[in-house]
């Protein structure tokens, strides 16, 4: 029985395949035994749907913020149970303890 | 096993960017080996393909809301890996890409399970920007490559070398203040341009560049100029190219002391 998981990761490794023209691919396909839904989102190199037809939804794929040092100083000052006015809060963005250290920890 | 007091340990993996091609044989152990493994892979098939490898792996896809504050899904990320480290676990984080270039969760991770006194280390992965060297033809060592999350140019006053390459990151959410939403639009995007307009030409060739994260598909690769950016399709996986606008300067100062020194070293050599 064909699994698609298994054919893209044979794809993924062998040098041939992974720059297989579609008339190659659409071989490959056929001597796996791949259902006719499954190769048509293949060859037509349409993710979205071939996730579809494996029942995965688009996925978010960041994981980085770009603001994250005001964000670590807000907490850090939060569980201190410190406040301070805008201008202080302004000054701690601008050089953050974590940032100090990591700095410091760089020399 | 960690042979400490704390038998839990943490190890954060890459597994690359294109199913089947990137994973390296340490990393596919490591998730082979763990007791349990969180996933954060760039679309659902590869996360179908990691599930392959192990009996038990956990998606963090499920911590992402629209609305919701992307620190706070990292921090649970981070939680929900520490959970089970401080349960006494064998943990493997596998993270799509380069579990260290642009991705926070996993070196925070690895900060608080070495803090709480557990094993913790990285292991890397082929990431984007490895692959838009090759499929580009860029070589980072020629006039040198700054790469900024894209927001940070809108956030802090940044300085950017024009003479130097210039990789902007998650450009598909620039200038989202909340860290709630999946993308911001084109009057967020202008903004960019006027930042950057300040070093190049707003004629100035940019390429939007996607890695093909299933290896049935090729990367994609959009050439525009710097004015179309605004009006531009970008998405989560894209990533802005701006090569060198202008050579960089002659120090002319500098390579006379460096004559000098040289002209020393002969006499005295």
């Amino acid at each position: 029985m064909f699994d698609v998981i298994d054919f893209l990761d044979r794809v993924g490794r062998d040098a041939t395949l992974r720059n297989a023209s579609r008339d190659e691919l659409a071989v490959a396909l056929a001597t796996a035994q791949a259902t006719p839904v499954l190769s048509s989102a293949i060859l037509g190199k349409d993710r979205q749907a071939l996730g579809a037809l494996l029942g995965q939804d688009p996925f978010c794929c960041y994981i980085n913020p770009g603001k994250e040092d005001e964000d670590e100083t807000e907490d850090e000052t939060e569980e201190a149970g410190v406040k301070e006015d805008s201008s202080t809060q302004s000054q701690q963005t601008a050089v953050s303890p974590r940032i100090l250290h990591a700095l410091t920890s760089l020399t | 096993m960690s042979s400490g007091a704390h038998t839990g340990s943490l190890v954060c993996v890459g597994i690359g960017m294109t199913l089947g091609s990137h994973l390296g044989p340490l990393a596919r152990s490591h998730i082979e080996q763990s007791d349990v493994v969180f996933a954060a892979a760039s679309d659902g098939i590869v996360e179908l393909w990691l599930a392959k490898m192990h009996a038990d792996v956990r998606s963090l896809q499920p911590h992402y809301r629209e609305g919701k504050s992307r620190m706070q899904t990292y921090r649970e990320m981070v939680e929900a890996m520490l959970t089970e480290v401080r349960a006494g676990k064998r943990v493997c984080g596998a993270f799509y890409g380069h579990p260290g270039v642009f991705a926070w969760v996993p070196h925070k991770a690895i900060e608080v399970a070495r803090s709480e006194g557990y094993a913790a280390h990285m292991e890397p992965g082929i990431s984007a920007e490895d692959c838009l060297y090759a499929d580009l033809g860029i070589d980072p060592g020629k006039f040198g490559c700054q790469h900024f999350e894209a927001s940070q140019l809108l956030f802090y006053q940044r300085r950017i070398d024009p003479s130097a390459y210039l990789v902007l990151w998650q450009v598909g959410v620039v200038g989202d203040q909340s860290l709630k939403r999946f993308a911001t639009g084109a009057g967020y995007r202008q903004i960019l341009v006027e930042v950057l307009a300040r070093d190049y030409p707003l004629d100035h060739q940019l390429i939007i560049y996607r890695t093909a994260t299933l290896p049935t598909r090729q990367p994609q690769v959009k050439r525009l100029a710097l004015s179309a950016l605004p009006q531009a399709d970008i998405g989560m996986e894209d990533t802005i190219v701006i090569p060198p606008a202008r050579l960089p300067e002659v120090d002319s100062t500098m390579r006379a002391r460096l004559s000098a020194l040289d002209s020393a070293d002969v006499i005295d050599g």
